[in-house]
């Protein structure tokens, strides 16, 4: 029997140190690797968030030049983006130029999304009516089942403002309701959401706290400029160029920030048109508007004024200036308008006081008229106060009494002449005088 | 499956070495509650709790060999138990309402019913495991490491034992030479 070593048995050591330092290490190159690969990681999420975004609307940017979102640089950029419908590959909006700037420090400081600058150049786009004559940006409407659908051939544009605005209203006191719960309310908890990955389960969502923040977007300052822009239905007041400005721009403003926005935009056919809006964090605002050319043409435009004005043809051209003012809903204002140039020229089918009116007219001669007209309502609903019809009249009092009176001249004699006719077929002799007195006169005339 | 054996053997290599018991221990729990936990739904993003237990296992001294394996049993494991840890998720839905309004658990998605669930099994499994694993290292190296290391010398001084295949099987497992 050979004399066997034994097995290795486990060499007494000392024991296991509790921290294993190279752990730090692996910790600090994971941190630099995520560091590295965040804003890839990031980026391209962002941009798939952005993509389903535009999707949930049936649109999409153009692939090829896709944006370009820099985490680091806290920067979202983009060259010659092309945005368009999915179904018919529309394009809707081109844009030569994009960038947005983050101001990251504002952003969790007040745990919005603050954009220190967004500029975006050589904006183009289309807002004429799809084949189903619903215009591109309009969201098509959920139709109740059986209910009929909506023609959009036939869009009542007003209607469509106060039901837009009415959901603003609603939508903001809903808002309102929500920030200022009671502290013995408890706030409605937001339903659980599903989870795509593990479809039977839902996570759910953290309470809404009495006062809490609602994450908004800001834009400290913003800059669009573009040309051509076709509105929904082709008319003068097709947009050739434009430039958006503005300051703090904001749907839900922070105390004591004051939003500024300026429009400056060339039309096709209805000359400049200047919009100055200015809107208070307590809800007051001031609206000015100046279109300095606008041709009567242009207003009385079909795709403007429907069919109410276009058979009266009337020609000139209207120095429109407006301003108002809101405090929360109520409205007040003016619009004021300088016509010069003022003349009918009625169609063959037009109503027989365009007629008129348009002698009446044609004795101005031309002359300028201040039109002022005052609007209240609310926002919602304005409404015109007073016409300023009055205001017109006075001012052109002794020219319109005269035009009125030439006319009531002439349709008296037109009318006195028509009886005399009537009483002369009555009596043949006098009808022989008068032919003889009408021969008479031609010769007389013809010498 | 050749990963696990590789696992399972470093473990009971493991058990013959000079890797302290609570390093088995703590390798179990946080191998276990790794394994439970979701770490990184793709659909939910990233858990802050288990990427810190991810940092303690790199930073104490663990056996990492039971980290490694008990995570993997464990993860397939939650795999099957999605139904039942379903189940107990909605059973606490009182629980994952209040984590939703904790942030730190909000996002260790502590509020999803069904990972509520599997954290659950985690932490009561955890323990457990971990205590057996320590118990039974302990028990391991009193009991047999020193027989089977007897065994193995004497087998190589060419004397007979019982069930010779056995024991070098049981060498080569634990990696005793």
């Amino acid at each position: 029997m050979t004399d066997v070593p034994a097995p290795t048995a486990p060499k007494p050591t000392a024991p296991p140190r509790a921290i294993r330092w190279w752990g730090f290490l692996v910790i600090f190159l994971l941190i630099l690797a995520t560091a590295v690969l965040a804003p890839w990681w990031l980026s391209s999420f962002l941009r798939a968030k952005i993509d389903t975004a535009l999707a949930s609307q049936g649109w999409e940017l153009d692939p090829a030049h896709p944006l370009s979102i820099s985490i680091y640089g806290a920067r979202i950029s983009g060259e010659d983006l092309t945005l368009r419908m999915i179904a018919d590959q529309r394009v809707l909006m081109q844009a030569k130029r994009l960038s947005a700037d983050v101001a990251v420090t504002e952003s969790l400081q007040k745990r919005d999304l603050v954009i220190a600058e967004l500029v975006a150049d050589g904006v183009v786009g289309s807002l004429r009516r799809g084949p189903d004559g619903r215009p591109p940006l309009v969201a098509e409407e959920p139709v109740a089942p059986g209910a009929p659908l909506i023609d959009w051939k036939k869009v009542d544009w007003k209607a469509n403002f106060q039901k837009g605005m009415d959901q603003y209203q609603e939508w903001q006191a809903k808002r309102e309701a929500d920030l200022k719960l009671p502290k013995d309310q408890p706030a409605p908890r937001p339903a659980p959401e599903a989870d795509i990955d593990w479809p039977q389960a839902v996570k759910h969502q953290p309470a809404p706290t009495v006062g809490r923040h609602i994450p908004r977007v800001v834009v400290r300052k913003l800059s669009i400029t573009g040309g051509k822009v076709p509105m929904p239905d082709e008319g003068p007041l097709d947009i050739a160029s434009f430039s958006l400005t503005g300051s703090d721009v904001a749907l839900r403003q922070d105390q004591g920030e004051v939003m500024l926005l300026k429009a400056e935009i060339t039309t096709e056919g209805a000359g400049p048109i200047t919009l100055d809006l200015t809107r208070e964090q307590s809800g007051n605002g001031r609206l000015n508007f100046a279109a300095p050319t606008m041709p009567l043409q242009a207003l009385s435009s079909p795709a403007i004024a429907g069919d109410s004005l276009a058979p009266w043809g009337p020609t000139g051209t209207a120095a429109i200036t407006g301003a108002q003012t809101w405090t929360g809903w109520a409205l007040n204002g003016t619009v004021e308008a300088q016509v010069s140039g003022l003349a009918l020229q009625p169609t063959p089918g037009a109503p027989s006081e365009a007629k008129t009116a348009a002698k009446v007219i044609a004795a101005l001669k031309g002359k300028p008229i201040r039109w002022p007209v005052v609007i209240g309502g609310t926002l919602t609903r304005p409404e015109i106060v007073d016409s300023g019809l009055k205001k017109v009249m006075e001012e052109n009092q002794g020219v319109l009494i005269e035009a009125a009176k030439e006319e009531a001249k002439d349709k008296a004699l037109e009318k006195g002449s028509q009886l005399i006719d009537k009483e002369l077929k009555k009596h043949p002799e006098a009808e022989k005088a008068k032919d003889a007195a009408k021969d008479a006169l031609k010769n007389l005339l013809g010498r | 499956m050749f990963t696990l054996y590789k696992l399972i053997r470093n473990l009971f290599k493991a058990l013959t070495s000079d890797a302290a018991p609570w390093q088995i221990f703590l390798g179990t729990f946080f191998g276990t509650l790794l394994g439970f936990l979701p770490i990184f739904p793709l659909s939910q993003g990233p858990s802050p709790i288990a990427l810190i237990l991810i940092g303690l296992v790199l930073v104490i001294n663990v056996h990492l060999g039971s980290v490694f394996l008990f995570l993997g049993i464990t993860k397939l494991l939650s795999q099957v138990l999605h139904g039942p840890a379903l189940l107990v998720g909605e059973q606490f839905s009182g629980l994952a309402q209040t984590c939703a309004d904790i942030p730190f658990l909000h996002l260790s998605h502590w509020s999803h019913t069904g990972y509520l669930g599997l954290t659950l099994f985690g932490l009561v499994c955890a323990p457990l495991f971990a205590i057996v694993m320590y118990r039974f290292c302990l028990w391991f190296r009193v009991t047999w490491r020193d027989k089977l290391m007897e065994k193995a010398r004497l087998l190589r001084a060419g004397s007979v034992v019982d069930h010779p295949w056995l024991v070098r099987l049981a060498c080569w497992f634990f990696g005793i030479d």
